[in-house]
């Protein structure tokens, strides 16, 4: 799965560039704990979902595994950009109740400062 | 009195909720259609005539002959390209009598407290849409009816419906229907609602419903039959729960309307969203997803209709014995049959399956120069060469109706839903596609009729009846 991962200042965005479904989260959450590993004192996460179109039970499943990781590490992590049809999946899952979602990056990172 | 209503018009905004043709699409926990039935029942008409369209196997295969309403239901068939009123003008006379019409999906709300119809004492009555067009009328005024026939644009003033304690309402959208479910199965269920196993403080659920002891419901509620909700399941208010669904454990439906034949995954919240299958509408913003998750959504039953599965198999069998057999009597006469300038293949864009566009060859004798070669070249079947390649391919059937062209005839590939493009179709005297409707007729035709057993006599047919034509009179063989 092809990820863009940028800092801005102390918050980390996280880009997944397709789907996030089954076939491909693993690589995705492999990815995110490296690049976790390689930022020492970053906490806070935006995790940008602009470029998913589509998110099935296995992606929810994995961005509250990454939501686990880096509250242990003392930090939170942010949804930005969510498109219409992956909203509607947080609504029946109730993922909307547990992740914080801010309609641009921009809004995320604040939050997240 | 007789009444017509008009159940094979394209309504797009249903497309988002599936195959479910619009009238049979659930209204509480009941199909559309009857809804209208029921107002004939309370109008005291019998005798009402269905005209049919999209979906014409299973709105016959729901109504039948009318038994379960003590209707007498026959029908017809929506000519393309025809106004809906122009039924009425093939034969005129037999509406004078009485005509309750209706042609468009229109609700028809039941005013009075008791939700009961005055009886009707005659008169003229009309539901006119937005644009001003009559959606509906209910009439036994021989002279107002003579003069819609006509023109319904001539036909002078009458009373509204909300006179005989109806308020007609017209479905236009995702948004509409979806309010009408709410409104149906709300304060006014009694009206609208049947029975079914129990009706009481506005709940209402079917027969063979399995609700454990754990599961919470909250009126009002309409369940339908044969349902199963998993343990700890809270339903309603306002819930539309479909016929054949499955509600896992610990999931929240409120607000909402879940079509038959739905799985809902556990513990999940559906609040002011409509479920269909492995579909999630939501009817305010009209935003459809689609999600390959059976552990949230899917469909109930398989999607895989085996008859299908079936022809396509048989079909590529052939397929492939056409093309071995043919493939050197192609590659020896073709290429005489060109140079000779009796024929060519002529590359036209169709609609293939599975909503694709792509270019398919037809061959076309030479005006004036049909000869023994090319009707040798027909006779041998040589013409559906490229087909037969195609079919190996998959994009089309070796068996079905003439493939609709692409783009001029995209509007008629919008009207069917279940569209089966072949090699080797149907009717395969030109003078019947060209007719209006003609090919709208096959094509529907073809949709509910087809089975393994009508391929096999298209391919013996198509087999044998060109060499014995090319043996007997020697004619030019057409199609």
């Amino acid at each position: 799965m092809n990820v863009q991962f940028e800092e801005r200042g102390a918050v980390g965005v996280v880009t997944p560039q397709e789907s996030m479904t089954a076939d491909n989260v693993d690589s995705l959450r492999d990815q995110f704990v490296d690049w976790l590993g390689r930022t020492g004192g970053m906490t806070n996460v935006v995790v940008n979902l602009a470029k998913v179109d589509f998110m099935d039970s296995s992606g929810l499943g994995t961005l509250i595994a990454l939501l686990k990781r880096v509250s242990e590490r003392g930090g939170d992590l942010k949804i930005a950009c969510l498109p219409k049809k992956v909203r509607m999946v947080f609504e029946i899952t109730r993922a909307h109740k547990i992740f914080e979602i801010a309609d641009s990056v921009d809004e995320a990172v604040k939050l997240s400062q | 009195m007789k009444a017509v209503f008009h159940t094979g018009l394209i309504q797009s905004w249903t497309a988002s909720l599936g195959d479910i043709p619009w009238p049979l699409l659930p209204v509480g926990n009941r199909p559309f259609l009857e809804y209208w039935f029921e107002v004939c029942i309370d109008l005291g008409i019998k005798d009402v005539r269905l005209i049919l369209g999209e979906g014409a196997e299973f709105v016959e295969a729901y109504a039948r002959e009318g038994a379960p309403w003590g209707l007498s239901i026959t029908y017809s068939f929506l000519k393309e390209g025809r106004s809906p009123d122009s039924f009425l003008r093939r034969s005129p006379n037999v509406w004078e009598d009485g005509l309750f019409y209706l042609c468009a999906p229109v609700f028809l709300y039941r005013l009075s407290d008791s939700g009961e119809v005055p009886r009707f004492r005659g008169g003229t009555f009309v539901h006119q849409g937005q644009d001003g067009a009559v959606n509906g009328l209910l009439s036994d005024n021989p002279e107002f009816l003579r003069t819609f026939i006509a023109n319904p644009e001539a036909a002078p003033a009458a009373s509204s419906f909300e006179m005989l304690k109806f308020r007609p309402s017209r479905i236009n959208s995702v948004k509409e229907y979806f309010d009408l479910n709410m409104s149906v199965v709300g304060p006014e269920a009694k009206h609208y609602l049947r029975p079914g196993y129990s009706v009481k403080d506005d709940v209402s659920i079917g027969f063979n419903v399995i609700l454990p002891p754990s599961v919470t419901i909250t009126p009002p509620v309409a369940i339908g039959n044969n349902c199963r909700l998993g343990a700890m399941t809270s339903v309603g208010p306002l819930a539309v729960v479909g016929n054949h669904t499955i509600i896992d454990r610990q999931t929240e439906l409120s607000e909402c309307v879940i079509l038959d034949g739905t799985y809902v995954g556990s513990g999940l919240e559906i609040r002011g969203k409509i479920v269909v299958g492995n579909r999630l509408i939501d009817p305010g913003s009209g935003v459809v997803a689609e999600i390959d998750d059976p552990l949230l959504v899917a469909p109930v039953r398989s999607v895989v209709q085996w008859g299908d599965v079936l022809r396509a198999v048989f079909g590529w069998l052939c397929a492939v014995l056409f093309v071995l057999s043919q493939a050197v009597p192609f590659a020896v006469l073709y290429p005489l049959v060109k140079v000779s300038r009796k024929g060519r293949f002529r590359k036209t864009s169709v609609h293939l399956g599975r909503g694709r566009v792509g270019p398919l060859f037809e061959f076309v004798p030479c005006p004036g120069r049909i000869s023994g070669l090319a009707n040798l070249f027909q006779a041998l079947n040589l013409d559906l060469f490229p087909g037969f390649c195609r079919v190996l391919t998959g994009q089309i059937w070796l068996c079905g109706v003439k493939p609709v062209r692409s783009p001029e005839e995209d509007s008629l590939r919008r009207q069917v839903r279940e569209y089966f493009p072949g090699v080797i179709v149907i009717d395969t005297d030109e003078r019947d596609y060209a007719e209006p409707g003609g090919h709208l007729a096959h094509a529907l035709f073809y949709a509910r009729f087809r089975s393994l057993f009508s391929d096999v006599r298209m391919v013996l047919t198509l087999i044998f009846s060109r060499p014995l034509k090319f043996l007997s009179a020697r004619e030019p063989i057409k199609g």
